[in-house]
């Protein structure tokens, strides 16, 4: 016996039952599947349109923050550095 | 395939992107046995077969307008059912394949049916990514670089499976 020829005989490609494309479009019928997935398009667009002004809105409010507290650093830093100069002049 | 053909099946192809369900239908048609044919070998049952088979077609309607060619839908179409073959597996677990459901009729040309039956038992016993390994290089008659790009497994892991498969079988009838 030769096991590759008898294999091949053994795993053809099968034909399914009759009227299987017609089940095929019935489920597709039933699901409308490319309408169904169109149907969330705008969802999702408004979806990512709130997330991007969340996280824009929050990336502004962070730099801001970051600026004001730069500032404020400066500020102290250039007291410090004043006071440090009056004391040598004192001196 | 002649040139004439093969821009009769691209034509097909493109109708069916534009919508046309005649053109849908007959690239059905065209590869049915193909899905079918993977599905039926891995699960040994007809009704599994053909949920798989629905669900492969369902799947390439809402991606159509991602194929590009005949030769890629072919692809495509080998590469889902199988990994859809390998997911339900492991989603629901192995199946105990029903001996008695073994079906010769599907095996038209082949000389000695109790030999096909034999045979199909063994297969049937295999563990499920042989059967597919096996499927794949005897239905689709593809070698084992191709079925690793199939299944996701390096070329000499297919190597190895089919090497497994076919010692298995040839112990039994060599």
């Amino acid at each position: 016996m030769n096991l590759e020829s008898e294999l091949r005989d053994v795993l053809r490609r099968v034909d399914p039952p009759p009227g299987f494309a017609q089940r095929v479009w019935s489920r597709l019928s039933v699901g409308s599947a490319p309408a169904e997935s169109r149907r969330y398009v705008p969802r999702a667009l408004a979806a990512a349109a709130l997330i991007s002004i969340a996280v824009g809105g929050w990336g502004v409010h962070e730099t801001l923050r970051a600026r004001s507290e730069l500032l404020t650093a400066m500020r102290i830093a250039s007291q410090k550095v004043a006071h440090v100069q009056q004391e040598v002049n004192r001196r | 395939m002649t040139a004439v053909a093969a821009r009769a099946d691209e034509d097909s192809l493109s109708r069916a992107q534009r919508g046309d369900h005649d053109a849908f239908a007959a690239i059905i048609s065209d590869y049915q046995s193909v899905v079918f044919g993977i599905a039926y070998h891995f699960f040994n049952d007809r009704a599994v077969a053909e949920e798989i088979a629905q669900d492969v077609f369902l799947q390439l309607y809402r991606n159509l307008a991602a194929i590009h060619s005949r030769r890629h839908l072919l692809y495509w179409l080998r590469q889902v059912t199988s990994r859809k073959c390998i997911d339900e597996t492991r989603r629901s677990g192995p199946k105990r394949v029903n001996l008695d459901d073994v079906d010769v009729a599907v095996m038209p040309n082949i000389t000695d049916p109790l030999i096909a039956r034999r045979l199909q038992e063994r297969i049937a016993a295999l563990p499920g990514i042989q059967r597919l390994v096996l499927t794949l290089r005897y239905q689709e008659e593809l070698g084992p670089v191709e079925i690793g790009l199939l299944v996701g497994m390096p070329e000499n892991t297919v190597k190895s499976y089919l090497h497994r498969a076919l010692t298995a079988l040839r112990k039994e009838f060599e």
